[in-house]
């Protein structure tokens, strides 16, 4: 497998299959898209017109680049896994999808307050004081300069007073 | 024609108090985003698009415009003491750069990098001047063939200089064209892509898409590593060079700045290319090429005035055609677009305090640049030591509120993250991501381009072939197509050769 790969990263044949094959798929929805908002003629082009000619050409280059990888015979690269810290990056990115579930109900400040907290402190685990101190100076002073100063209209959300 | 009173006229607006401001802000910021790894001037722009919604638009170029060139300044102090290019601009300036800082010279390397880069930044504002004025009077005469020819023309050369496989920077492109058709059809109305969503009916912001390539998306490739920046423990003295390194310097200063304003004004050429290729043509054309490598002061000289005089060529096709030659310069061609100012052919007669204005405002940023980046070069080597721990945080809070600002939109952000997701997977699979950005920017002019064209010729597409200008532009289009598929056949032709040996 190309992506998810626990032990590391494979960036070579695999990966250019499975990408070439993704695109392909992806390319084909876009030219059905493309067929239904109509492709017009040469005379009088649609809306379709050049949404269907560049997913076609996007189309014919991943195939090419998924039947180049099947008969590909070079070395693949790995990367060792301890070279890449998957956990962090992913923990990063839920905690972003989360903060922006919330951001709405829970409101500017308190959401990136927590979101604040988390971050400072992923790189070296156990430094909760300075990362809750951090992260209160952050969300306070950003608060401070975007929604007072700059007049943005933050969301307020658990604290109506802020 | 260019007069004095152009100039003159342009220092009124560029020497009006907040305008110096932000002229200095955006230096400053565009020297530190420079300084530190990670975070490119692409990113920093991003971030302050939303900002600059509160300024004037002449104020907010000033300011983005700074950011652009300072970087390529910042870059060079990291490429020489930690040897890693705070810039992907300066990646040449590391290898004789930290040599010659190992070797006790930081000083004379940082001091000649900030003169070159002075000398070039200089040049690349008097070429502007000069050339800027009568390239936009003959892009009036462009009409929608010429247009979307040159515009095919720019993301044929993108793709093709590209640093990945061209094929991979044309898929790229592709998909930067299909974002960008999102919403509304601007010729006959129809919603395209919408899935229902009333938010997209303007389309895709330029804004969550740029800071999710550029801004998250590299704080996710940093999030993998671990913290290891190494300074060089010696102290940083006689930051003035000598008349030996002077001498040793000039050409490769004049020759850099030359290569680069030309590479700045190719699309997709920019100061990755020319710090490139200024390298590789000082280390060709000296008396010593085995000291290259091992700290020649010519070897941090040339590819640093080279990335400068680059920054300063790629606003030439961008004031004058309106059309941004590289990623960064899109986010500019954008900041105008927000404010309702189309950089074109027109921009000299109709908005003359814009034109002239930006190029007053990179005088004066040059020097800014000169007295940041000597005199203080201690602040800088301070700012090397701010763990990243530290600052990727604040680099992903102000994405959120750049990109929440806008339309006060939860949508933006998904769309920001989304796109941070996609720009890192790209990165991982080899993608380049410049190319979608520039597509993405350029998609609607093309589309407009050549359905108008279409329209004009009656469904005939001999129109992009009888017109001169739109004729050479697609002659140079297919030309690098042809130069992209010779090694491919070759390689074809050999492997057939070789199954026929067997047989």
């Amino acid at each position: 497998m190309a992506l998810g790969n626990a032990k590391g990263w494979v960036a070579g044949r695999d990966a250019n299959l499975w990408t070439g094959l993704f695109l392909m798929i992806f390319s084909g929805a876009v030219i059905s898209e493309a067929i239904q908002l109509e492709i017009g003629t040469p005379k009088s082009p649609g809306s379709g017109f050049m949404i269907f000619g560049a997913a076609g050409v996007l189309g014919l280059l991943a195939l090419h680049q998924s039947i180049k990888s099947l008969h590909f015979q070079g070395r693949e690269v790995k990367q060792a896994s301890e070279e890449i810290r998957w956990k962090r990056v992913v923990s990063v990115i839920l905690a972003n999808i989360l903060y922006i579930l919330l951001l709405q109900p829970v409101g500017y400040l308190l959401n990136t307050f927590l979101l604040m907290g988390f971050l400072f402190q992923i790189h070296k685990k156990g430094r909760w004081v300075s990362a809750v101190g951090g992260a209160a100076l952050t969300s306070f002073l950003s608060y401070l300069v975007f929604s007072r100063m700059l007049q943005l209209h933050l969301p307020r959300g658990l604290i109506p007073f802020f | 024609m260019m007069t004095w009173s152009d100039i003159l006229y342009g220092f009124q607006f560029a020497t009006l108090p907040i305008n110096l401001l932000l002229c200095f802000l955006g230096v400053l910021l565009g020297t530190l985003v420079g300084v530190l790894p990670g975070i490119g001037p692409a990113g920093a722009m991003a971030l302050l698009l939303p900002i600059s919604l509160k300024i004037t638009p002449l104020g907010t170029v000033i300011m983005l415009a700074g950011i652009y060139y300072g970087s390529m300044y910042g870059g060079s102090t990291t490429s020489i003491l930690v040897s890693i290019p705070g810039e992907p601009a300066s990646v040449m300036t590391c290898v004789d750069g930290h040599q010659m800082a190992l070797q006790g010279r930081a000083g004379p390397a940082l001091g000649i990098s900030a003169f070159g880069s002075f000398f070039a930044g200089t040049f690349s504002i008097i070429a502007l001047m000069i050339l800027a004025g009568p390239l936009a009077k003959a892009a009036l005469k462009f009409g929608p063939p010429e247009f979307f020819s040159l515009v095919l023309m720019g993301l044929t050369l993108v793709t093709y200089l590209s640093q990945k496989s061209a094929a991979k920077a044309f898929m790229s492109a592709l998909i930067g064209m299909l974002l960008s058709w999102v919403g509304l059809d601007l010729i006959n109305g129809t919603t395209r892509f919408t899935f229902g969503m009333i938010e997209l009916n303007d389309g895709i912001g330029v804004i969550p898409l740029v800071m999710g390539l550029f801004g998250i998306s590299e704080v996710f490739l940093e999030l993998e590593k671990d913290e290891r920046v190494e300074l060089i423990k010696t102290k940083i003295k006689n930051l003035l060079p000598t008349r030996e390194d002077w001498r040793q310097s000039t050409w490769p200063i004049l020759r850099g700045s030359a290569l680069g304003f030309f590479l700045g004004i190719i699309p997709g050429g920019g100061g990755i290319i020319a710090n490139f290729m200024s390298y590789i043509m000082e280390k060709r054309l000296s008396k010593h090429p085995e000291r290259f490598g091992k700290g020649e002061i010519a070897g941090v000289a040339g590819p640093e005035s080279a990335n400068n005089a680059a920054a300063g060529g790629a606003f030439i096709p961008l004031l004058s055609l309106g059309i941004p030659m590289n990623a960064t310069v899109a986010l500019l061609f954008a900041a105008l677009l927000i404010h309702g100012v189309r950089p074109g052919p027109l921009l000299i007669s109709e908005h003359p305090e814009i034109f002239w204005g930006i190029v007053a405002s990179m005088y004066i940023g040059n020097v800014m640049l000169l007295v940041l980046n000597l005199p203080l070069i201690g602040v800088w080597v301070k700012v090397l030591k701010i763990p990243y721990r530290i600052i990727f945080p604040l680099i992903l809070l102000f994405c959120i509120i750049g990109s929440y600002a806008i339309n006060l939109s939860t949508l933006d952000l998904k769309l920001m993250f989304g796109f941070g997701i996609l720009g890192y997977l790209m990165r991982k699979f080899d993608f380049d991501p410049a190319p979608l950005c520039l597509a993405f920017i350029l998609g609607p002019l093309m589309e407009v381009s050549m359905r108008q064209a279409l329209l004009l010729s009656q469904g005939s597409f001999s129109i992009f072939f009888i017109r001169p200008i739109s004729a050479f532009c697609l002659g140079i289009a297919a030309l690098l197509l042809l130069t992209n598929l010779i090694p491919f056949m070759k390689q074809r032709r050999k492997k057939l050769e070789e199954i026929q040996i067997k047989e």
